[in-house]
């Protein structure tokens, strides 16, 4: 029966008979190479390369990863002040709390105190130490948490401003949209490092990742509105029709009736948005900043452990993987959730 | 008469003034700073002689030409990279979108953990994945050459291949083979007209004449000589190299992006009414022109605009090239020239359109492609057209 099953599903026509053994084939190659390559001949403790290629049988070098993961994660911040990293997210978790209080029924206020809070907490605690020596994973978070916190009330505006009826905003709001979608990302990061300084009167000094995450706000931000406009167009006419009838104002219809409707059918797009910034973040290498991917290289060049590029972009790239591949399980089943909601109107 | 609303044009005018006053603002530093720091204005220093290589030019470059011509360069550099990984992701999607539609579930499922595996890490990563990794570490180095025939070598430098030099006989066979490929075109546009009026003749042999005719030509008048690629003592003296930074970032846009192409195309196979399939199959269409004839035509509609997307995605993405040193727009013009000449905005206000007007253009010609797909409503035949000698 099972055998049967089997012919009938991978065997049935010469091809797909051809393509099944291919594929068992290339399958066992690599996954017994890669077990090999990565776990039975990898070297998991060593101080040098030269230790690590001495006791190894050509595996891969995880002491590397291991040795380093202080910078991996912390980039070039002194050891005696990652206290402050440490209380930095540790309150930025803490702060996600408020969100799941039944008692508070306006969340945005929530999120306005975070808008205020994150940076001064960002750049006034953790700020004592020189923002050069930041680096790595918590690079990467700072420039995606802050990218995102700031581009999605942008985002919402630059939609809400491209449907307007009034035509020198919705003028701006479609050029600044097409603008900014037109560039690519590494243009506008030229731009906030190489040409604002010129815009700024001569006394003013702002911080480069202050300037590359404005620069990446108004990029993202663009990309964040074509979303929320998608989810705008998709709200049915009558939702306008029915809060116009009981008297709402436009601030308080996008508030109550329209917004929440589209976040709702949004969810996983934003979830998509969301994916694709925190790769973008990666760019901001190319001008010599040290997040999780740039902090490989200067890791590499270290006497000690040179050469040893291939073990640091892989383990980055795991990093990266988990946390991306994390965001979209997770969105699709915030999605799932959702829908499981009443909908939108209906009174208990 | 429309009832102008006081309070809305006095908003959008103190936006406006409030804009201005920010332009103006920024005017004034720009020119008291690069006064202060001695930097022209202008776009006169594109005359300039540049004075730097660059590793890859299409056209003729060297040190005495101009940075306008750097612009070129970096431009054309751009276009060949963008327009190989379009090619190939397109091919590369079509391939695995199709393969996660199999019911065999080890294909489809393989093809699944290629998805997920590649679009999940970040594309810069993927660059400085095939240069640092494949070609650098992997590949062994300039005296060890992989050779496959004398043909074929590849190295650390990249992979050399026979280059082709013209013969006088060579413009002759080039406008024979443009003129063959011209009529097969046309026998198939023929072809497609005659099915709608019933009339099943065979185009194939005539198109296969319109192939053999210039390769006969090449056969007996030889009109490109091969060259081999040739070792002198530290580089080849001939042959052509694909440099690995080119390498690099067409293989690694084109797997990434193939994997947002195969999601694309396999959705909007999808969303074709199950009914089409069924129908294609009572007919007794074989299983290969199912998916040509009757389902791909109908996927398209679908897949032209978000595949626009990516393809807009892919020209902006040729810029993470600057990573590996590709030398495209960004890292000649907005990177080298920009140091040398120091001009900031001038420089990034021409990349910047630069980019902008390819994306405009793309996405034109896209939407008037679609535009043309989704007008068509079947080639319909009117009335005296109608054969009336149908058996």
């Amino acid at each position: 029966m099972k055998l049967n099953k089997i012919r009938k599903d991978y065997f049935n026509t010469p091809l797909n008979a051809l393509m099944t053994l291919v594929m068992i084939y290339l399958i066992a190659r690599f996954a017994w190479w890669f077990l090999n390559w990565a776990i039975l001949d990898a070297v998991w403790i060593a101080d040098t390369k030269d230790q690590a290629l001495e006791s190894g049988r050509g595996g891969a070098a995880w002491a590397f990863i291991i040795n380093k993961l202080r910078f991996f994660i912390f980039g070039f911040y002194p050891k005696d002040e990652i206290w402050r990293i440490y209380v930095t997210f540790f309150t930025i978790v803490l702060s996600f709390i408020p969100y799941f209080i039944k008692g508070i029924r306006h969340k945005v206020i929530i999120f306005l105190a975070h808008i205020i809070i994150w940076p001064v907490l960002i750049f006034a605690f953790m700020g004592q130490v020189s923002t050069n020596d930041w680096g790595g994973l918590s690079l990467t978070f700072i420039l995606s948490l802050l990218g995102l916190l700031y581009s999605f009330p942008i985002g919402m505006l630059l939609a809400l401003g491209r449907r307007s009826s009034w035509p020198i905003i919705r003028g701006l709001s479609v050029a600044y949209i097409e603008f900014f979608r037109g560039i690519p990302l590494i243009t506008i990061l030229f731009m906030s490092s190489v040409v604002v300084p010129f815009f700024l009167p001569s006394q003013v000094a702002v911080d480069k990742i202050v300037r590359v995450v404005i620069g990446m706000t108004f990029f993202q931000s663009a990309y964040l509105a074509e979303v929320i406009r998608g989810g705008l167009q998709a709200i049915p006419k009558g939702q306008y029709e029915a809060s116009d009838a009981l008297g709402f104002r436009f601030g308080l219809q996008t508030y109550l009736v329209i917004m929440p409707q589209v976040l709702k059918v949004t969810i996983s797009n934003i979830g998509g948005i969301s994916i694709s910034f925190i790769k973008d973040t990666t760019l901001v290498l190319i001008i010599g900043m040290f997040d999780l991917l740039g902090i490989v290289n200067p890791l590499a060049s270290d006497s000690n452990w040179l050469g040893m590029e291939p073990e640091g972009l892989i383990f980055a790239g795991m990093v990266y993987w988990i946390i991306c591949f994390a965001i979209s399980r997770l969105t699709s089943r915030a999605e799932a959730k959702m829908n499981e909601l009443p909908d939108v109107g209906v009174i208990k | 008469m429309k009832k102008i609303n006081m309070k809305n044009v006095s908003l959008q005018g103190a936006l406006v003034a409030v804009l201005l006053m920010v332009c103006l603002f920024s005017a004034i530093n720009y020119v008291d700073n690069i006064t202060r720091r001695n930097i022209g204005i202008g776009f006169g220093f594109l005359d300039d002689t540049a004075g730097f290589s660059i590793s890859q030019t299409l056209i003729e470059y060297d040190e005495s030409h101009t940075f306008g011509r750097t612009f070129a360069v970096g431009l054309l550099n751009t276009l060949l990279a963008s327009f190989v990984s379009i090619v190939l992701a397109t091919l590369l999607g079509f391939l695995v979108g199709l393969l996660r539609m199999s019911k065999n579930r080890l294909v489809s499922q393989s093809a699944l953990v290629y998805v997920e595996l590649l679009r999940n890490i970040p594309p810069l990563l993927h660059v400085l994945f095939w240069y640092q990794v494949v070609f650098l570490n992997i590949l062994p180095p300039f005296k060890e050459s992989f050779i496959l025939e004398d043909w074929l070598y590849i190295n650390v430098r990249g992979i050399t291949v026979p280059e082709l030099a013209a013969r006088q006989t060579a413009s002759s066979f080039n406008i024979l083979l443009f003129i063959s490929l011209v009529a097969i075109i046309f026998l198939s546009i023929a072809k497609k007209k005659q099915v709608v009026r019933g009339i099943h003749k065979a185009m194939w042999p005539w198109q296969l004449g319109a192939l053999v005719l210039p390769v006969v030509f090449a056969l007996l008048f030889k009109p490109y000589d091969i060259i081999l690629p040739e070792l002198s003592r530290f580089k080849f003296s001939s042959g052509m190299t694909i440099r690995p930074e080119l390498f690099s970032i067409v293989v690694a846009l084109s797997t990434y992006t193939s994997t947002y192409i195969s999601e694309i195309v396999r959705s909007s196979i999808i969303a074709v009414p199950k009914g089409q399939m069924e129908a294609a199959k009572s007919l007794g269409f074989s299983p290969w022109k199912r998916l040509r004839l009757i389902i791909i035509p109908q996927a398209l509609r679908t897949m032209i605009p978000p595949v626009t997307n990516q393809y807009l995605n892919i020209i902006k993405n040729t810029s993470l090239g600057m990573a590996v040193a590709y030398p495209d727009l960004t890292a000649v013009f907005a990177g080298t020239t920009l140091n040398q000449t120091g001009r900031a905005l001038e420089v990034m206000v021409m990349v910047m359109l630069t980019y902008l007007s390819i994306s405009l253009f793309t996405s034109v010609v896209m939407n008037w492609y679609n535009k043309s797909i989704i007008d068509k409503e079947g080639e319909m035949l009117s009335i005296e057209e109608i054969p009336l000698e149908i058996e």
